[in-house]
């Protein structure tokens, strides 16, 4: 009998462990907020990294089952989940935040502008290859910039491969038809190996 | 209740790019006592004793096999509140050679909100809920081999069972657990028939 009790109080031990709750993000530091789904009502529970408990935490938002979780930090996109609050649970969130479109734009122009610039510093020392290769690199991350294509027309130039350059200097002002340099190229070379402008074709 | 909280979670993560999110199946190892009452049926059992005169009647035997047991279960097919199993029960030790070989599918009914380990992953972006503590019960078919002991002879059979049984299993970490089953096979064998208890513990495992 004794044991039976024994046995009865530990399952009963083990029963009261409501689990824990761990909340973390990248970057750290970011504001956590739980909103009622019932009553709308917000809870601000602190900034990651977030330990608590299972029981602390119905204490905090209430026992509904699902909690709307807001996970934000100025200068990124704000993530939010539908959190099942399950008793008896361990329950880790890990948000990987992703800077805000705004700013990743600009990071993304900040790194097509320098490395334009070191396609140009291998161009005045005639290292043509890297700047080429360098150049694809940047044309398959930003697929839609003419910049890219008008500087691989200029190094096809200087290699003295025309046909080549008049090719990249016709899609950068298709990608572009306001990039005055790609068409004042373009036309410059359709006269001077006399293509036709609209066929393609040596005229 | 549960499956709606987490489909609702999946929802909210899917919404935009790809997620990744599933219940872990539970690799489990037990040891423990395994008890097989064998009864013979009456129409199986046939005088091979030359000294006894024909006709003389013979009352079917009864034995017991009491051996310790090591069992590997598989369990799959997660839903949160419901889990197939696939179950190999072989002997450690059994007394003067008896033995229960036991092989079964069943499936496991958690009585609490969550059977198993949820993970869910999504650019980077990770929820993984645990329950530390779960209860289930459950039903099975199978068959096995059991070899035992009259009061002259040794004799095997194989049998078909089908089981009830019922368990907890307590959360250590992410991955491991402790676990503790009981359970009940009525079996009936070609030439026997019987019921059969267990009573594991062991560790699971969350693949």
């Amino acid at each position: 009998m004794k044991r039976l009790l024994f046995c009865l109080s530990f399952i009963l031990s083990l029963s009261v462990n409501a689990g824990k709750v761990t909340i973390d993000s990248s970057p750290a530091d970011c504001e956590i907020t739980v909103i009622n789904p019932e009553n709308g009502m917000k809870t601000v529970l602190g900034k990651t990294p977030y330990d608590t408990d299972m029981a602390q935490l119905k204490s905090n938002v209430g026992d509904n089952g699902v909690v709307q979780l807001d996970i934000q930090k100025a200068g990124f996109q704000k993530y939010h989940m539908a959190l099942p609050i399950v008793g008896s649970s361990d329950i880790k969130v890990f948000a990987n935040l992703e800077v805000e479109n705004d700013v990743k734009l600009t990071q993304d122009i900040d790194l097509l502008m320098a490395d334009l610039f070191d396609v140009l510093r291998m161009v005045r020392v005639q290292d043509f290859n890297n700047g080429m290769k360098k150049l694809e690199l940047l044309e398959q991350k930003f697929p839609h910039y003419s910049i890219i294509y008008e500087m691989k027309g200029m190094i096809s130039y200087l290699r003295k491969n025309f046909k080549e350059a008049l090719n990249f200097y016709r899609k950068s002002f298709g990608l572009n038809p306001k990039n005055r340099e790609a068409y004042r190229m373009k036309v410059y070379l359709e006269k001077k190996f006399n293509v036709n402008p609209n066929s393609g074709s040596e005229g | 209740m549960l499956k709606g909280l987490i489909a609702l979670a999946i929802c909210t993560f899917s919404i935009g790019s790809w997620a990744r999110a599933d219940f872990h199946s539970v690799l489990s190892y037990n040891f423990g006592m395994s008890n097989f009452s064998v009864t013979e049926n009456e129409a199986a059992i046939e005088q091979t004793d030359d000294s006894v005169a024909s006709g003389t009647e013979e009352s079917a035997e009864s034995s017991s096999v009491s051996s310790m047991a090591f069992q590997l279960s598989w369990e799959f097919g997660h839903d949160g509140s419901m889990a197939y199993f696939l179950d190999a029960q072989a002997p450690l030790m059994g007394g003067s050679g008896a033995a229960v070989y036991n092989t079964k599918i069943g499936f496991n009914m958690y009585l609490n909100d969550l059977g198993s380990k949820f993970s869910m992953n999504q650019s980077g972006t990770t929820v993984v809920i645990i329950p530390t503590l779960k209860y289930y019960w459950g039903a099975s078919v199978g068959g096995g081999y059991v070899v035992y002991l009259t009061e002259s002879q040794k004799k095997g059979d194989i049998y078909f069972g089908l089981g009830l049984h019922g368990g907890m299993v307590y959360s250590i970490g992410d991955t491991w657990g402790i676990k503790a089953e009981a359970g009940i096979t009525r079996a009936t064998g070609i030439e026997t028939s019987g019921m059969k208890m267990d009573v594991m513990l062991g560790a699971t495992y969350y693949l």
